[in-house]
């Protein structure tokens, strides 16, 4: 059994795809919580939907690492996209939607012209064992920005979540604090799509801090209990997806989705 | 009473956990259980890219002692240079001694393969042969739709290098000149057993043109002079031995969307250039070039690319056999 073990530590890959997951997994579990919470799920999947855009541009522009385009425009999107919802003429729901769409359409589009898609279809599932030192570096440099902010706003942007106008009677700078939330959550997507894949990023963002809800009864249980499941989502699908050679991305998916339905029933009772 | 519900809580949550690992661990441990995977422990582990190179290695390493050839996994869809690395292609080449690759840009994967694996040692078989032997940008067809032409450059060099289509093993006396290269770097790398790599790699090529000349000669009788559009790369060999003009070509897989444009387009090319023929790999291109032969009366000629394979020692042959039977579908 011990030998089973070291032996997933024997490939570098492994090692390097361990590493990211202990970095990227708290992360989402921690951002997803305020995802759910301020039900902006659909927001996190249109950015997702943006990287496709992203890509489209950088190769316009011939920038030769698609991930900076990508990133620029992800922040773009996220902070027009908070802009116009603000203004009210529509519903949020079909902003979003409208806004993921064409940004969807506009990537395929641009990406397809030619016929070939193929060379882009690989960021659909994503690939987190190809995963480079130069890379774990930039996402450790995000868990630490990342960290910093939420230790500083969890509580206004809780008060934000649950009155807008109370929040804003407490100094809170509303706008600026959706702004921010919306652009670090632009750089962990970005940052993170390549290895988990536009479909299933979403997934990720949302499961973990979803399960915790059904279950949780104060803001540390659910954030406690969302780092965990994601943590350990992630772990339990990188071993499974390893032994079976399937992709990771989906295995992580398939853990967090049990986790979810398990503490549904739970929290039925 | 809210410690009970939290203690409680705790419970749950960590008997969940518990279980929902033990249902996938223990679910993982009878798969591989049924799926037998080992880890290969050859005295010589070689490592092929694709079917067509693995081929030819079992050939060359037919018989010689200690040695083990494995293939990474086979793309179920579209073409070798969109492949990517799988965990069990990883596993595999963490205890491989050699990698051969077809080379020529087709392996997009390679540079992720140098960069966890620095000591492995490569052979890229392409290297093998001569210049005037491939098919250059200059022989290639003119045909390229303005639409297609800035994004399909980027698609190209890809997998081709400097200009050269990488489908080499389409053609038999480049495929030749691949296995002869193969087995002198082997009997460099592995002497002890250097005969035996290079008078199997002799054997090997007799044995294939001994039994492809022939039909290349029948095919080439009927065909030679012709005009043709191909919708796949790796046809473009075939035509070239089989000394037809290539007037078009669309490179399609299951992704590649076609416009309306590139479609009209191609069609006037094939009526400007009275072109008799498509030829067409099957999974892809059976729609397209049924539409191209209702438009023009082209006759459709399928090829089959052996990206795919079953790993049989003659494969190769058999399926250059029927390439140049050539199966014709109207």
């Amino acid at each position: 059994m011990s030998s089973v073990i070291t032996q997933l530590f024997d490939f570098d890959f492994m090692r390097r795809a361990f590493i990211a997951i202990l970095i990227i997994t708290p992360l989402f579990g921690m951002v997803g919580t305020m995802i759910v919470q301020k039900k902006m799920a659909y927001f996190s999947d249109a950015l997702g939907h943006s990287a496709l855009t992203g890509i489209a541009i950088g190769v316009i522009f011939g920038i030769s690492n698609t991930s900076i385009s990508m990133v620029i425009f992800a922040i773009f999107f996220a902070l027009l996209l908070n802009q116009i919802s603000r203004k009210g003429m529509s519903s949020k729901d079909t902003l979003i939607s409208v806004f993921s769409c064409s940004a969807t359409a506009i990537g395929l589009a641009i990406l397809s012209r030619g016929g070939s898609f193929a060379n882009y279809s690989a960021l659909l599932v994503g690939d987190i064992l190809s995963i480079t030192p130069r890379e774990i570096i930039s996402l450790v440099a995000l868990f630490v920005v990342m960290l910093v902010y939420w230790l500083w706003a969890v509580n206004r942007l809780t008060a934000i979540s649950i009155h807008p106008t109370l929040a804003k009677s407490r100094s809170i700078s509303v706008h600026a604090m959706e702004d921010i939330f919306a652009v670090l959550m632009a750089l962990l997507v970005m940052l993170s799509i390549k290895w988990v894949g536009i479909l299933l990023i979403n997934a990720l963002l949302i499961l973990p801090a979803a399960s915790s809800r059904n279950i949780s009864e104060n803001m540390r249980e659910y954030a406690g209990y969302s780092v965990l499941f994601s943590v350990f989502s992630g772990l339990v699908g990188l071993i499974v997806s390893y032994f079976t050679d399937m992709a990771t991305g989906p295995m992580i998916v398939i853990v967090a989705s049990a986790i979810y339905f398990c503490t549904y029933i739970y929290g039925k009772k | 009473m809210k410690n009970n519900s939290v203690k409680k809580k705790i419970f749950f949550v960590l008997l969940m956990l518990l279980g929902i690992s033990l249902v996938a661990f223990g679910s993982t441990f009878i798969y591989v259980k049924y799926n037998n995977y080992n880890r290969v422990e050859a005295s010589f582990h070689i490592v092929t890219s694709c079917n067509p190179v693995y081929i030819a290695t079992l050939n060359i390493c037919d018989d010689v002692e200690g040695v083990t050839v494995t293939n990474l996994s086979q793309p179920t869809t579209g073409c070798l240079h969109e492949y990517q690395l799988t965990t069990a292609d990883m596993k595999v080449l963490s205890t491989a001694d050699v990698l051969i690759i077809n080379g020529g840009g087709m392996e997009g994967y390679l540079d992720d393969v140098m960069m966890s694996y620095p000591n492995l040692r490569i052979i890229d078989s392409s290297c093998g042969i001569s210049e005037d032997m491939l098919i250059k940008e200059d022989k290639e067809h003119e045909h390229e739709s303005e639409v297609m032409e800035e994004e399909e450059h980027e698609h190209k060099h890809e997998h081709e290098l400097g200009g050269v289509n990488s489908h080499t093993w389409m053609s038999v006396s480049c495929y030749c000149a691949q296995a002869d290269y193969i087995a002198s770097e082997l009997a460099l790398i592995d002497s002890v057993h250097e005969n035996f790599y290079l008078t199997n790699s002799m054997a090997y090529c007799d044995k294939i043109i001994s039994e492809l000349s022939a039909k290349i000669d029948e095919a080439k009788d009927m065909y030679e002079g012709q005009s043709a559009v191909i919708l796949h790369e790796a046809c473009e060999y075939v035509t070239y031995d089989l000394g037809v003009e290539v007037a078009g070509c669309m490179d399609l897989d299951e992704e590649r969307q076609v416009s309306a444009g590139e479609v009209s387009e191609l069609v006037d090319e094939m009526k400007e250039h009275g072109t008799t023929l498509i030829f067409a790999e099957e999974d892809y291109g059976t729609d397209m070039s049924k539409l191209l032969s209702k438009e023009t009366g082209a006759e459709i000629i399928y090829i089959k690319t052996m990206i795919r394979g079953n790993y049989e020692k003659d494969s190769y042959i058999d399926i250059m056999k029927e390439n140049y039977g050539i199966s014709k579908n109207n």
